[in-house]
């Protein structure tokens, strides 16, 4: 397998654009990721886009092939992919395999998603799992997991509530984010209940934007620059469908982690800086546990000791995550990418985390059988 | 297909108990529009006997729902989709006291 170094990232700030469409907020993030690259878009051989809604939402087909027209990319193989909210990590893995196999030089991903509706409120699931037909809701999925979480561990809503405080002001410090205002805890928890114990404040929001990166060979990347940012693992699972599963602690984030770790040739001890996906507040103090920063029921310690805080030992989404950031769903997977890029190159303004060298991102999308459909990890490293 | 041993052809209809303890509850309150709009109860529930942790709705008010309730399964016939999936709920035990589970 070859190297791959993310050689150019970009990506619009994450909120709400009624008047732009998936093929404009797509080309502004492309066009800049080009640009950061320092190379020409001629050099590009195959395209990726990470997309989950937009046949429901926009009734579009085929956004991969009219967002890369934006930038004059027509003629070479561009693929779309749906992995509900790991649509873009899992493209920029198929990204990643290219190049690794040999197959391509430089390539493009993109991820774009447009949530915000007319009628606003809770997304609707997929009707295709038992579950949602039965009545369940994603928040509904999380709440679920927050109350066995706080039965088992005795921990109170409130310090689950604690996620969104530090992911909020990590935001407030992040110009790409959608919300930029830093929360108390008060605030958090007196918002209107979603499914209890999680409040709209412990919910991310909807959110449109697009994120995008160019993926080469370490020879060409050697070309452009001396300090290159490489792909130390890259790693999608998808649900184990054991049963009983345990809510609180999904086996397949353990298994896809244990197989990043092991890829990278490191461990959790040796990751800097986290980007993961924290969709609702308890979902980060589970994926703390099941990638290995904390044993089983730390996860709250590790919060309150502030280790995931920036300043702290492991700051976790110094991007604000999904909770501050946005979560455009196909182009979450990409801006933790993104993120993670700016931080290896110490260029991550008032949320730098200084000296980052070793990077992981952790994505998860969709609910299927007491897990996730698809989990991806990846590590970077500089 | 089995997913353990892959055969399309030694599946047999296994009978799981009707009874168990919910093993989370949640109140969802907030749904998507055009669905219904009063908070109900949704539970993952353990079957006795089978080892099963089934989702469902839970018929309860929801101050009463908790975690390690006994509740049991109530199929919704009427409910029957053109394409077979059977729809069911849960509700708080009925059983009387000393009564196993067959």
């Amino acid at each position: 397998m070859r190297q791959v170094a993310v050689l150019g990232v970009a990506m619009t700030p994450f909120g709400r654009y009624p008047n732009r469409s998936l093929r404009d907020l797509g080309r502004e993030a492309s066009w800049a990721a080009i640009k950061d690259a320092g190379i020409s878009p001629k050099q590009i051989e195959a395209g990726y886009l990470g997309n989950a809604l937009g046949a429901r939402l926009q009734g579009e087909m085929g956004i991969g092939q009219s967002v890369m027209a934006e930038i004059g990319l027509y003629g070479i193989p561009i693929i779309n992919v749906e992995n509900a909210c790991a649509s873009g990590s899992t493209a920029f893995r198929e990204a990643w395999m290219s190049i690794a196999g040999g197959f391509h030089d430089a390539v493009i991903v993109v991820g774009v998603e447009k949530t915000y509706t007319d009628e606003g409120g809770v997304l609707d699931g997929p009707d295709s799992e038992p579950e949602m037909r039965l009545g369940l809701v994603l928040p509904g999925f999380f709440a679920l997991m927050a109350n066995r979480y706080m039965t088992e561990h005795n921990v109170t809503a409130e310090e689950i509530a604690q996620v969104s405080v530090k992911n909020h002001a990590h935001g407030s410090l992040n110009p790409y984010a959608q919300y930029r205002k830093p929360l108390t805890l008060e605030e958090v928890m007196s918002s209107p209940m979603v499914a209890d114990p999680l409040t709209v404040l412990s919910c991310c929001p909807r959110a449109d934007g697009a994120a995008a990166a160019i993926l080469v060979s370490e020879a060409v990347a050697r070309q452009h620059t001396t300090t290159p940012v490489f792909v130390a693992a890259s790693v999608l699972g998808s649900g184990l469908g054991q049963n009983p599963s345990d809510i609180i602690h999904l086996e397949m984030n353990v298994k896809a982690a244990r197989r990043a770790y092991e890829q990278a040739g490191l461990g959790p001890e040796d990751i800097n800086v986290v980007e993961l996906h924290d969709c609702f507040t308890i979902a980060e103090l589970e994926h703390y546990e099941t990638l290995g920063f904390c044993g089983r029921g730390e996860g709250v310690r590790l919060l309150a000791d502030g280790v995931t805080k920036l300043g702290g030992k492991l700051p976790v989404n110094a991007s604000g995550g999904l909770l501050a950031r946005g979560h455009p769903l196909g182009a979450t997977g990409i801006a933790q990418i993104v993120e993670m890029v700016w931080q290896l190159r110490g260029q991550a303004g008032q949320r730098q985390v200084p000296g980052a060298r070793v990077a992981l991102t952790h994505c998860m999308g969709g609910i299927k059988e007491l897990d996730a459909q698809a989990t991806t990890i990846h590590i970077l490293r500089r | 297909v089995c997913a353990t041993c892959y055969t399309d052809e030694e599946i047999e209809p296994v009978e799981l108990g009707t009874f168990g303890k919910t093993y989370s509850v949640a109140v969802q309150r907030m749904m998507p529009v055009g669905r219904e709009s009063s908070p109900y109860v949704v539970c993952y529930v353990d079957l006795e006997g089978s080892g099963v942790r089934l989702f469902g709705k839970l018929d309860c008010e929801p101050e009463e729902a908790q975690i390690g309730m006994s509740v049991e399964v109530v199929v919704d016939i009427q409910d029957a989709a053109p394409d077979g999936f059977v729809y069911y709920h849960f509700r708080k035990q009925q059983r009387e006291a000393g009564e196993t589970v067959k």
